[in-house]
C-alpha cells in the first residue's frame, strides 16, 4: 500500500461531487493511477482541469508513488 | 434616451448627439471599435489629430447583471498600429451609465502643451485647465480631484507615462475607494489620452440615474440576473479567496509560467507568490482578500495589499503582475512586486508591458535576474524619462530592439501575457490572431477551459477561435471576463437580451454580436497595413525548447491563417 496527499487547491464544484478546497491522505494499493484514483472519489474527468503530481503536469495514466502529492483543479478560471 | 458626448480638443467644442440606431444595441469593445472603425482613418499617426479616443460603458452596464461594471476604451494603438480595445472595472463605467452617456469621443489635439480635465456632470461638460494636477503621479493628481471635485466622483487619469507619450502607458480608474488602481493598461491608450492633453476626466454622476438601456422586460431581467449572481457567489470562491494569484500553481505546474525573460515555464521561487501566500500575507498585515473593483461584482478576486507594517501599499495584486513582475524578473517577494504595482499604477504604466520590457533588459545586463531594487529604480528611470526610462517605457518590442535581445515576446508590438505558448498553446494561437496583439484576455485558453490539451498543438485553432467570438461578447457587454466566456455564459446572455429586447434573442445571434465586431477589427487592421505575417509569434517560440517540459509552439502557420477564416454570419453558408 502507499500514502498519498490528495489535494484540491481550488475545491470541485462542476458536474460531479462539490469537494471544499482542501487535503486528505489516502491509503492506495501500489500501481493505482489517477484515473482510477477519480474513479474510486466520483470525480468524472469533465469536471477536471489540471492533474499535478509533486508540482508538475500529469496525465490521467501516471502510476502513483508513495508520498505522492496530487493536486486536482477544476477548469482553470481567471487570467 | 441615451447620448454621445462628443468632445474637440483642436476647437474646444462639445456635442452632446443622438445614438445613431445601428449603434443602440453595441456597446464597450463593440461601440469603441465600430465608432473607431467608422471615424478613424486606419493609416493615421496613432498619436495625432486625428486618432480618436472612444470611451463606452458596457452594453449591460447600470443595469442589475452582475459583473457588468466594465469600462472599455478604444483608439488606434501606437504600440500596435491597429485598432485596440483595453477595458478595466472600476466605477466609471455604472456613473457613465447614470448620466445617460453611452459613449464619450475625445478628437482633435489640445493646443501647444497645455493640459487639461475635462470635468462630466449631470447639468454640465467642462474643458479646464489642469495646472494642479500637470506632472503628477495618478495617486497624488486623483486625490487633488476628488479633493476638488468631491470625493463620489469617478476619475480617470494618466501618470507621466502617458503625459510623456510612451507606449506602455495606461488610463487609470478610480476603483470604489476612489484610488487609481483599476487600469485600461494593454496598448498604449495612455499615450493617446496624452496626445490629446487631456490629464484627466472627471465624472460626477450626483443626482442622476438616467440608464442608458431600455429594457423591455425589467422584472424578468432582473430575475436571471439574480439568480445568475447567486450561482457565481458559489461556483468563484476560488477567485474570491485567493484572487487570480490562484493561477501561479496550476500554470506553473503546468509548465507555462513565464519564468527568466521566458527563459523557463517554471520558477523556483513559485510558492512564494502564489496565492497561499498572497492571502496569508493580506490576512496577517490587515489587508484584504475578497475586494470587488467595481458596483454589482460579486466574484470579489482583487485585494488590498499592505506593507510590513501594515500600512497601504497597493490594490488588486493580479496573476499578470505576479508573474510578469515576479517569476518572469527572478523576482520571489510579494513586497517587492507590490512596490513595483504600486510604482506601475501610480505612473500609469502597464504592468504587464513594463514586466516584458524589463524581463528584457535584465536579459541585456542593464540589471540582474532577481534583483529587486534594480527593478524598482529602471520603473523610476521610465518616470523620470531617462534614456533608459525612455526606452523602456515604449515597450517590449522596442526594448527588445534597443537593447539587442531577440528573446521578445510579443505579438504586433504588444507584449505577452504571462502564459508562454509553448506549453498554453492555444493562448498562442490567439496572441497571434487576436486583432488587439497578444492579449490573453481576447481568448485565454487555460487548461480544462476547452476541452483540449493545452500541450497539444491539435483542437487548437477552432477553442482559440471560439473564444474569441465569446471573450468579444463579454467585452461587448461590459462582463467581467471571469464570469466566464463559455458556452453557459452565452446561454445566460441570450436570456438576458431576450429580456432586454422582448423577443427571443438566440445563442446565434448572441454569437454573431461576437463575430460581427471582430470582422470590424481585423478589416481596420488589414487597411492600417496589416496582413498575415502580423498573425505569427516570436520565432524563438518555435525553436527554443521551453525547459522543463522541452516543449515548441508547433501549431502550423497554415492552421493559425485558418481562425478568423470562418467568421462570417451562419445564414452565408446557406
Amino acid at each position: 500500500m502507499i500514502r498519498i496527499s490528495l489535494q484540491f487547491p481550488w475545491g470541485l464544484a462542476g458536474c460531479g461531487p462539490k469537494i471544499p478546497a482542501g487535503e486528505t491522505e489516502l491509503l492506495l494499493p501500489e500501481g493505482t493511477s489517477v484515473r482510477f484514483l477519480l474513479d474510486s472519489q466520483g470525480i468524472p474527468l469533465k469536471s477536471v482541469g489540471l492533474i499535478s503530481a509533486n508540482g508538475s503536469t500529469t496525465k490521467t495514466d501516471y502510476i502513483l508513488k508513495g508520498r505522492d502529492k496530487i493536486q486536482i483543479y477544476p477548469p482553470l478560471e481567471g487570467g | 434616451m441615451a447620448n454621445i458626448l462628443r468632445v474637440n480638443l483642436t476647437s474646444k467644442a462639445i456635442y452632446s448627439e443622438a445614438v445613431p440606431d445601428r449603434y443602440s444595441f453595441l456597446g464597450g469593445r463593440g461601440l469603441t471599435s465600430q465608432i473607431i472603425s467608422d471615424e478613424v482613418n486606419p493609416a493615421c499617426d496613432a498619436l495625432g489629430e486625428s486618432n480618436k479616443l472612444v470611451i463606452a460603458p458596457g452594453l449591460l452596464a447600470g443595469t442589475p447583471a452582475p459583473c457588468s461594471g466594465r469600462l472599455s476604451i478604444g483608439a488606434k494603438s501606437p504600440l500596435t498600429g491597429g485598432i485596440k480595445e483595453s477595458n478595466a472595472g472600476g466605477t466609471v463605467a455604472r456613473k457613465l451609465s447614470n448620466l445617460g452617456i453611452k459613449a464619450i469621443i475625445l478628437e482633435g489635439k489640445a493646443e501647444g502643451s497645455s493640459w487639461h480635465v475635462l470635468k462630466i456632470a449631470e447639468a454640465s461638460v467642462m474643458i479646464l485647465p489642469a495646472d494642479d494636477v500637470e506632472g503628477l503621479g495618478n495617486y497624488e493628481s486623483v486625490g487633488r480631484l476628488r479633493a476638488a471635485h468631491g470625493p463620489k466622483v469617478g476619475i480617470l487619469s494618466i501618470g507621466p507615462g502617458g503625459e510623456r507619450q510612451m507606449g506602455a502607458a495606461t488610463i487609470a480608474v478610480t476603483d470604489q475607494e476612489g484610488r487609481p488602481c483599476r487600469h485600461c493598461g494593454r496598448g498604449g491608450l495612455g499615450a493617446v489620452m496624452g496626445s490629446k492633453g487631456i490629464k484627466a476626466i472627471v465624472i460626477d454622476d450626483r443626482r442622476s440615474d438616467k440608464g442608458i438601456l431600455d429594457i423591455a422586460d425589467p422584472g424578468g431581467f432582473k430575475d436571471v440576473s439574480h439568480a445568475w449572481a447567486k450561482a457565481m457567489v458559489e461556483t468563484k470562491k476560488g477567485l474570491t479567496h485567493f484572487g487570480t494569484a490562484a493561477l501561479v500553481t496550476p500554470v506553473n505546474a503546468a509548465g507555462g509560467l513565464p519564468t527568466r525573460n521566458y527563459s523557463r515555464g517554471d520558477f523556483e521561487g513559485a510558492e512564494r507568490i502564489n496565492g497561499s501566500t498572497l492571502a496569508d500575507t493580506l490576512r496577517a498585515r490587515g489587508g484584504r482578500a475578497g475586494h470587488a473593483c467595481s458596483p454589482g461584482c460579486v466574484i470579489r478576486c482583487s485585494n488590498i495589499y499592505h506593507d510590513r507594517d501594515g500600512d497601504y501599499l497597493t490594490a488588486g495584486l493580479e496573476y499578470e503582475t505576479i508573474a510578469l513582475m515576479g517569476s518572469n524578473l527572478g523576482i520571489d517577494s510579494l513586497d517587492i512586486i507590490a512596490a513595483l504595482d504600486r510604482r506601475c499604477d501610480d505612473y500609469g504604466l502597464d504592468t504587464m508591458e513594463m514586466g516584458n520590457a524589463i524581463g528584457i533588459a535584465m536579459e541585456a545586463g542593464i540589471a540582474s535576474f532577481g534583483d529587486g531594487a534594480a527593478a524598482v529604480r529602471l520603473l523610476d528611470e521610465v518616470k523620470a524619462g531617462t534614456g533608459i526610462g525612455r526606452i523602456l517605457g515604449q515597450g517590449a518590442a522596442t526594448a527588445g530592439r534597443a537593447l539587442g535581445i531577440s528573446r521578445v515576446a510579443a505579438v504586433k508590438g504588444q507584449g505577452m501575457a504571462a502564459y508562454d505558448p509553448r506549453a498554453l498553446k492555444g493562448t498562442g494561437v490567439t496572441y497571434a490572431t487576436s486583432p488587439m496583439g497578444a492579449d490573453h484576455t481576447a481568448g485565454n485558453l487555460l487548461p480544462g477551459r476547452a476541452g483540449v490539451d493545452c500541450h497539444s498543438p491539435d483542437g487548437q485553432i477552432k477553442a482559440s477561435r471560439d473564444l474569441q467570438i465569446m471573450s468579444t461578447v463579454l467585452d461587448v457587454m461590459g462582463l467581467c471576463l471571469f464570469v466566464g466566456p463559455l458556452a453557459p455564459e452565452m446561454e445566460t446572455i441570450s436570456r438576458l437580451l431576450t429580456k432586454v429586447f422582448g423577443k427571443t434573442f438566440g445563442v446565434e445571434d448572441v454569437l454573431e454580436i461576437g463575430r460581427a465586431v471582430l470582422r470590424t477589427e481585423l478589416t481596420f487592421n488589414q487597411a492600417s497595413g496589416m496582413d498575415s505575417s502580423n498573425d505569427r509569434l516570436p520565432e524563438f517560440f518555435s525553436t527554443e525548447r521551453l525547459p522543463p517540459n522541452g516543449l515548441l509552439f508547433d501549431v502550423p502557420n497554415g492552421e493559425i491563417d485558418q481562425v478568423h477564416a470562418a467568421l462570417h454570419a451562419p445564414k452565408e453558408n446557406g
